[in-house]
């Protein structure tokens, strides 16, 4: 290229820094004694700049989301914990926001199929309930990702460590109403409590409501074209009142728990009696 | 590989919607593959130390997202095969004053895919020549190639677009 007149593959080079030295030194010289060669570098290297600077335009406010989810430091164990959930469900709230609208228009079941989808979540629970300690999996964080992206829906698996209780349990679903996703919270004094995410049926509400013909600690409602339940044995009445109100927030504004209810959580399990066996 | 690769990847965002964006043109898109990316970033748990090779890995993972969601059959994206020839450059007389953040991001929505990925990659995302090579599994005189003439295709194009648009303002000044 030394002998020859730089062509405009060689002017892209050599704005882009990307000559060897003496190349570069080559081009300098015929720019230096051809104002064309001198326009084309300089329309260049205006374009280059203004491209860079396009790329630094400020971010989507929608990307502060993820910022905010990447940011925070993995657990020192490197297994699963709060940070890292936390974590999670920040992704999956950020992946929340973009899928709503779409999650809104998926058609929902019959109301026939009502006490089916009740018996799966109790008969899901009772199965997790049941578990001896040492048979329940221990979900990672692989695991719970897949199975959110399984579900094929924009879905909220809120973190619940300030009451004690983490993931300890997780498992997709496949049934008639589609594809789901069980996760089990394990308490440190017994308690255990499903959270079933399903396609949703005609009769939820978007408040929760107690799941017909069950017992006191059995809710469910409705996100979009998402049904959750949360369904819990034994607990404490006003502890469980307490998780539910946040487990339904956050499945409906997509959001982490926040500070204020991590404290309203620790101070209702401070409050309340361990859960019956 | 060390640590994991969420904790790192801030820096990192507006570039990679950048690059997003240049494949697919369109901002929820984008958007929805930078989350894509990202959850893939955060289940991957472990990812390269040296932070040219992270940055690397990171783009990698969007491509590849990309790719996994035109092969799904999800929202049209753009096609990375057509590159249209473009006039000799020499010919393009394009004033200074004309490229400017606005006329450059309209003319960056008229190129081809490949011409706006290779502009994203060199210029938005910062890789050089060998780096962008390695990613796209091209030889690095086919980055060369493929930037010259993507750089021509947009100055063609907004070219085009201040011509017509002072054409268009000027007859709309006579009526």
């Amino acid at each position: 290229m030394t002998d020859r007149k730089p062509d405009w593959r060689d002017l892209n080079a050599y704005a882009d820094g990307e000559l060897a030295a003496s190349e570069a030194a080559g081009v300098a010289r015929a720019v230096a004694e051809d104002p064309a060669l001198a326009d084309q570098v300089a329309t260049l290297a205006r374009l280059k700049a203004t491209v860079q600077e396009e790329g630094q335009a400020p971010l989507p406010n929608e990307l502060a989301e993820i910022c905010q989810a990447a940011a925070q430091p993995p657990h020192a164990t490197g297994r699963p914990g709060r940070r890292t959930w936390a974590k999670l469900a920040g992704v999956a709230a950020a992946v929340a926001i973009a899928l709503t609208a779409a999650a809104l228009l998926i058609p929902v079941g019959s109301e026939t199929a009502q006490p089916v989808w009740r018996d799966l979540a109790v008969r899901l629970h009772q199965t997790w309930a049941g578990a001896e300690p040492g048979e329940a999996t221990e979900p990672t964080a692989d695991t719970l990702l897949a199975s959110l992206s399984h579900l094929g829906q924009a879905a909220q698996v809120p973190d619940l460590s300030g009451a004690r209780l983490t993931v300890g349990y997780l498992r997709p679903i496949s049934s008639e109403h589609g594809d789901g996703l069980h996760v089990g919270y394990r308490g440190t004094r017994g308690c255990r409590i499903s959270l079933i995410i399903l396609p949703a049926i005609q009769g939820l509400s978007n408040k929760p409501v107690a799941l017909a013909g069950s017992a006191g600690q059995q809710h469910a409602w409705r996100v979009g074209g998402l049904g959750y339940a949360l369904l819990a044995s034994g607990m404490d009445p006003g502890h469980y009142a307490v998780v539910l109100k946040t487990v339904h927030e956050a499945s409906r504004s997509y959001a982490p728990v926040g500070p204020e209810t991590r404290t309203a959580l620790a101070e209702s399990r401070a409050r309340s009696r361990p859960c019956a066996a | 590989m060390t640590g994991n690769g969420g904790d790192r990847s801030e820096p990192y965002l507006g570039r990679l919607f950048g690059y997003a964006f240049s494949l697919t043109n369109e901002r929820d898109l984008a958007l929805e593959l930078v989350q894509d990316c990202m959850v893939k970033v955060l289940a991957a748990g472990e990812a390269p130390a040296p932070e040219a090779a992270y940055r690397a890995w990171l783009f990698r993972i969007l491509r590849n997202a990309a790719f996994d969601r035109l092969r799904n059959g999800g929202p049209a994206m753009v096609c990375l095969d057509e590159e249209p020839d473009i006039a000799d450059p020499a010919s393009l007389r394009v004033e200074e004053s004309l490229i400017n953040q606005l006329t450059v991001r309209s003319g960056m929505t008229r190129l081809s895919g490949t011409h706006r990925e290779i502009i994203a990659l060199i210029d938005i995302a910062g890789f050089s020549y060998a780096e962008a090579a390695a990613l796209l599994r091209v030889p690095v005189g086919t980055v060369m190639s493929r930037v010259s003439r993507a750089r021509r295709a947009l100055l063609a194009a907004i070219s085009e677009h201040n011509v017509h648009s002072l054409a268009r303002h000027r007859r709309g000044s006579r009526a």
